[in-house]
């Protein structure tokens, strides 16, 4: 179980994140929702130990991750599918998949050639692809070499940070599909989006990030859809 | 019709050497997207401490080459935690006016070290040329040719076919992704920054070793080659340094045949100057594979 509490992050004077308390449970699949410049971002970086956290801890199953390297959350199962998905463009597909399991590369190269053909099996349409430039792919396959490249560190769990920005509606269908299909499978999931509707069909829990606080958490249908995805969107109305 | 073909050969086999140099700037342009200025100086220092050995102490030829390299290395990690590592990301322009400031130094070092202007620098061979039919090799063109392939295999080896290479790829193509992968970055640039010191190290030694002595320009020397090699080639292709050393060879050896030695630095940068209003991004930097424009475009 993944448990932010009272985390709050700056960028110098500005403050990003004003104390954020959530929890991602094991197994399930848990999203943040909320519109731009929330923080959902920040918030994923500081998880990833690519921002410090000012205040509050981070920790994992009883480990506080908050004053580790990047490179220490990886080892500790935490993985991240950065937004705008920033495959490795000249790289090969298989390159790709490979630099996921970068910690592990040199020590067990078979395993490594084994976990590629897990995620060949899982998504098949990479296998097609394996020789080709990661560059050169269309957004919903990058998407899910990203996505890919994550598995191959085997993470306790996936941190998804906005998977369906700027891919059509079919593609964004096949990559919620694949969210539930992985949690079906037994991976934790931790979901930054925001398509709410979307996000709502596959969230057991929800949170609403809004001006760097979380305004909301609970399951989908606690609040009415229509006023989910206009606080998504938009954020709620001043008063 | 002899001259020219004699002139080639000697050309490609001193673009072999220029090719290192330039191998060597477009590996840590790749990894930190940032100019390396005290590239040469820092061989240069090496260089000079190897010389050192060579006249106080009559040392091996074996003995002043790994010093040479040793000595490259250590400068290049100096010049790497002062200026690329103190200096964070995003600040290319101070990294690069700070790597100047340390060219300077480098060289007051050289001076303080062997106050004279010219050293002499030990002979690899004093085998006599090989004669091939017309034409001429001499021993010490051929070992520096024989030398720089094979360590552009083992470059190449490095890069693709070890957990560093990968890491180095990675972070050339995209330091964030690389990061979110568990790659240290500051580790990989230093280790890049090392081995490609050595590569330095080789290459100065290997010209030294071919001109038998040393001044403290051999810094700025080697860094104008290597830039422009670079330049010509294609920032940050590997196969573009290759192809640019090797040009730059055979336009030097060619001006210097046909035209005299004034000419000979004035065609090389009158040779940049036109690959650079036709090409602009250099010979490779235009003329990738479609596959990778394509690749490039779509992210």
């Amino acid at each position: 179980m993944l448990t932010v509490d009272n985390v709050v992050t700056s960028y110098g004077m500005i403050k990003a994140l004003k104390g954020v308390n959530l929890t991602a449970e094991s197994g399930k699949v848990t999203c943040l929702l909320g519109p731009n410049g929330a923080g959902k971002t920040t918030l994923m970086f500081t998880i990833a130990g690519i921002l410090r956290a000012q205040a509050g801890t981070i920790t994992f199953d009883d480990t506080d991750l908050t004053q580790f390297s990047p490179v220490k959350i990886v080892e500790h199962g935490i993985s991240l599918v950065p937004e705008n998905r920033l495959v490795f463009p000249m790289m090969t597909v298989r390159e790709n998949l490979e630099t996921g399991a970068y910690l592990r590369v040199g020590k067990n190269r078979s395993a490594i050639a084994d976990d590629v053909e897990r995620m060949f099996a899982r998504f098949p349409r990479l296998e097609e692809i394996s020789t080709q430039l990661a560059g050169t792919l269309s957004g919903g396959e990058q998407q899910m070499l990203a996505i890919g490249r994550a598995l191959m560190a085997r993470p306790r769990i996936l941190l998804m940070d906005e998977p369906s920005l700027g891919l059509a509606p079919l593609i964004v269908k096949d990559i919620f599909r694949i969210i539930e299909e992985l949690n079906q499978a037994g991976v934790t999931i931790f979901l930054v989006e925001q398509n709410a509707r979307m996000a709502l069909r596959v969230a057991g829990h929800f949170y609403l990030l809004e001006r760097g606080r979380i305004t909301f958490s609970g399951s989908p249908g606690e609040l009415e859809e229509e006023e989910v995805i206009h606080r998504a969107y938009l954020g709620s109305r001043r008063e | 019709m002899t001259d020219f073909i004699q002139n080639c050969i000697d050309g490609v086999m001193i673009g072999s050497s220029y090719a290192l140099l330039a191998i060597g700037f477009t590996i840590v342009f790749g990894v930190l997207r940032r100019l390396n200025l005290a590239y040469g100086p820092s061989i240069m220092l090496g260089a000079f401490v190897g010389t050192l050995l060579y006249v106080q102490f009559q040392a091996q030829i074996l003995a002043v080459a790994l010093v040479t390299v040793i000595g490259a290395v250590l400068a290049g990690m100096y010049v790497e935690r002062l200026c690329f590592w103190a200096i964070r990301r995003g600040a290319a322009l101070a990294s690069m006016v700070s790597s100047f400031a340390i060219w300077m130094q480098l060289e007051e070092i050289a001076v303080i070290i062997l106050p004279e202007r010219t050293y002499p620098f030990p002979a690899l061979t004093d085998l006599a040329p090989l004669e091939i039919g017309p034409y001429f090799l001499r021993s010490e063109h051929l070992t520096m040719f024989v030398v720089a392939v094979v360590l552009v295999i083992v470059v190449h080896a490095v890069l693709y076919r070890t957990r560093f290479g990968l890491a180095v790829r990675a972070v050339s193509e995209n330091p964030d992704a690389a990061r979110f992968m568990g790659i240290n970055i500051d580790a990989v640039m230093f280790w890049a920054f090392a081995m490609v010191s050595a590569i330095g190290g080789i290459a100065g030694f290997l010209i030294l070793a071919t001109d038998q002595q040393v001044t403290p320009y051999f810094g700025l020397w080697a860094t104008f080659k290597g830039l422009i090699a670079m330049m010509l080639g294609g920032m940050g292709s590997l196969p573009g340094a290759i192809l640019g050393g090797l040009i730059l060879g055979i336009v030097e050896t060619q001006s210097l045949w046909y035209l005299g030695n004034d000419y000979k630095d004035l065609s090389a940068y009158f040779l940049l100057f036109l690959i650079l209003i036709i090409r602009p991004g250099g010979i490779f930097g235009h003329a990738m594979s479609e596959r990778e424009r394509e690749a490039l475009r779509r992210v």
